[in-house]
């Protein structure tokens, strides 16, 4: 499975310099990434949910600004300890989703424009409440849980689906026990409502001072990057049903992972957890490598897994 | 309020207070950037040329026009002329706008990774990611211990010193930000996900990549430019606080990377869109070996006028500054947005960190960072307005 957004290709990455330089249309961009869109659903034939690969999002918060009202896009900030960056939204006094534009969005953000009906089986990718926090200005947390509520609930609806809240932040700032409890919260509302099973995924850092927390969680399994955190660390008290997204195969090298390692490794995560339980993906942001990078590793994970 | 002035002992213009940079990029023109494309010269392209020529009164316009007028196929020689008429029109532009320390906005240059990367061995270029919305850069993998295939930037000096009428001033990629922003092949090796010592063997391994892209690339650049007389040199390092553990590896990298040549030159550091407090206290590690530190402060500030905390905000770093020896870079431009800011914003924003500082001698102020997203239309007018706003605070602090 792999969450998020996937990389452009050098053809996609070529298209939208060339839009925004207005060398080819708007119909021209979007053929092409189509095209990616397309290539990328072949490579995921037999995955129990696909990724659309987000290819027309520019970062994970950018398509909110669409739907927020008052909302602005401002200066960059630091995707974590990337050399990526997003834009900071900046919120009026009295922002709230616009719920008229949402099935506009939905379709344009969740279904790639019509490369996938509603009832395909996807994995959704959204931002989690610190992560929403650390990139938004004027927002309090609840005014950020009525934001995702009301897009989750929108989402939830469709069948088939994965939900995946991306929360690099755990692991990166201490959280406070009032930040543990509005998230714990949020997701209790949302398992209360829905039963599309959600997993929170951690990435970049190291989580094992969070893990009781995290475990305590109302969610249907967790994310965890194997390149900030040991097996047996993260595994020791792993709690029975959950599911384990495992970020095995890294977003910050290039170095192509080894089937024989990769074979241990998963061999290592079966011993602890049940093998249906698990699903591989990368162990963070697929899109921080470039993308004929991307495949080879994607290529490799379905090796060792098949 | 004291007044010094920064150290300039190879020079023979003393630095003034306020005295103004760019900090590196801008935009290509397109009669710069068809030729290397394939792509053919337009009407449109050439006029382009024939205007900014007559704006920066520019004598050897005609014969930039007369050589566009071929309009593809240019030979080797026709495009290293192009490339130089480009240099040449960077130039003008910063000293027509009153820019007192100038360089060509990087017209040589890719860009400020891949440029110095292609140049050194050890390295091989896997594909393009996104640095932000729909702007990528190629990014390379270490695959051997890297080291200069051939020079970086003297002759480039050279030629740049050679046109200019003001001093310049030469960026040069830093180690740090070559290491952070390229992927590693070499030094990491043989890692198994979920193992009980990842964490050590990849800080480790980056450690030792980021002393050798010091010690093999870096220095042997300063030293060289320096040899051949630059002054003003310009570290660019906006991935230095990317990960929060590693402030000790890059103040290491950077003392690596200048040496003996500490006290020689004018050494400058470049940062961006970056956490600053992360570089506090360690940063003072580095007085006596860096003259200037550039920020960018602009982008995280309000557009408000105003010299007080709440309305410059983005200012909030300087008090860290206050108490050191370093002259402070001040970014006054936002470089991602085309709001030309009014000259009474730049004269607050030099005011509010005067009066911070407690010394305008030790402050340069400058845009952000380059300017490479904007138009010339909106460089040079956010040029002018810094420069006339320099101007304004000059008379309120009495300086002029």
């Amino acid at each position: 499975m792999i969450p998020g957004q996937y990389p452009r290709s050098e053809k996609l990455v070529q298209a939208t310099r060339d839009f925004d330089r207005k060398r080819i249309t708007a119909e021209e961009l979007e053929g092409i990434r189509r095209e990616d869109a397309e290539d990328l659903m072949t490579k995921q034939e037999g995955f129990c949910y696909m990724s659309t690969g987000n290819f027309g999002w520019q970062d994970h918060m950018r398509p909110y600004a669409d739907i927020i009202t008052d909302c602005k896009v401002t200066g960059l900030k630091r995707f974590f300890e990337t050399n990526t960056f997003w834009k900071v939204l900046q919120l009026g006094d009295n922002p709230k989703v616009d719920e008229s534009k949402l099935d506009d969005w939905v379709e344009r953000y969740f279904l790639a424009n019509g490369s996938y009906t509603p009832d395909s089986a996807l994995v959704f990718t959204m931002p989690f409440l610190y992560l929403f926090k650390r990139y938004s200005r004027n927002l309090e947390y609840a005014e950020i849980t009525t934001i995702l509520d009301t897009v989750a609930r929108r989402l939830m609806v469709l069948p088939e689906k994965m939900f995946v809240f991306f929360e690099p932040s755990i692991g990166f700032t201490e959280l406070t026990d009032e930040e543990r409890k509005l998230g714990r919260d949020f997701l209790a509302q949302i398992a209360d409502y829905s039963n599309t099973p959600v997993i929170l995924a951690t990435a970049f850092f190291d989580v094992s001072a969070e893990l009781k927390f995290l475990y305590s969680l109302p969610v249907a399994g967790f994310g965890i990057d194997f390149y900030a955190n040991s097996v047996e660390k993260i595994l020791a008290d792993f709690p029975a049903g959950k599911l384990l997204m495992t970020g095995a195969v890294a977003t910050d090298s290039t170095h192509v992972e080894e089937i024989a390692k990769l074979t241990g490794f998963f061999n290592s995560v079966y011993d602890r957890v049940d093998r249906s339980q698990v699903f591989a993906s990368f162990a963070g942001p697929a899109e921080l490598l470039p993308r004929v990078v991307a495949d080879a590793k994607l290529d490799v994970l379905k090796e060792v897994l098949s | 309020m004291t007044v010094t002035h920064p150290r300039n002992t190879r020079n023979t213009h003393p630095l003034k207070p306020l005295t103004t940079h760019e900090v590196g990029s801008m935009a290509k023109p397109s009669w710069r950037v068809k030729p290397f494309r394939k792509m053919a010269i337009t009407d449109a392209d050439i006029d382009k040329a024939r205007e900014w020529g007559r704006r920066l009164e520019i004598e050897e316009t005609p014969e930039l026009t007369e050589l566009l007028q071929k309009r593809k196929d240019f030979s080797k020689e026709e495009k290293a002329r192009i490339k130089w008429f480009s240099s040449l029109y960077g130039i003008r532009l910063q000293e027509k706008a009153g820019i007192d320390l100038v360089w060509d906005g990087e017209q040589q240059r890719v860009e400020m990774y891949e440029h110095p990367v292609k140049r050194m061995s050890g390295f091989e270029f896997r594909g393009h990611v996104r640095s932000f919305d729909n702007k990528y850069y190629r990014k390379a993998s270490c695959v051997g211990k890297p080291g200069l295939k051939e020079d970086l930037h003297t002759q480039e000096y050279q030629q740049m010193a050679e046109i200019a009428r003001n001093e310049v001033k030469v960026p040069v990629t830093g180690a740090y930000t070559i290491v952070d922003w390229s992927f590693d092949e070499n030094y990491v090796k043989d890692l198994t996900p979920g193992a009980a010592d990842i964490h050590e063997r990849r800080r480790k391994a980056r450690s030792e990549f980021l002393v050798d892209v010091s010690r093999e690339t870096i220095y042997p650049t300063l030293k060289s430019l320096y040899e051949a007389g630059a002054y003003y040199l310009q570290i660019d390092e906006p991935a230095a606080t990317t990960k929060r553990d590693e402030i000790p590896e890059f103040i290491e990298s950077v003392k690596e990377s200048i040496g003996d040549l500490a006290g020689k030159a004018f050494f400058t550091i470049h940062i961006c869109f970056s956490n600053y407090k992360l570089l506090f206290p360690r940063l003072k590690e580095l007085e006596g070996i860096l003259d200037e530190v550039h920020l960018e402060y602009a982008n995280r500030d309000s557009e408000e006028l105003g010299t007080t905390p709440e309305e410059r905000f983005g200012y909030e770093i300087l008090s860290d500054l206050r108490n050191t020896k370093f002259v402070v870079g001040l970014g006054v431009l936002h470089i991602h947005t085309d709001f030309i800011e009014p000259a009474e914003l730049v004269r607050d924003r030099i005011l509010y960190a005067a009066d911070v500082i407690g010394d305008p001698g030790r402050i340069m102020v400058s845009p952000d960072c380059g300017l490479r997203t904007r138009t010339w239309e909106v460089t040079y007018d956010k040029l002018c307005n810094m420069v006339e706003g320099v101007e304004m605070a000059k008379k309120e602090l009495g300086i002029g």
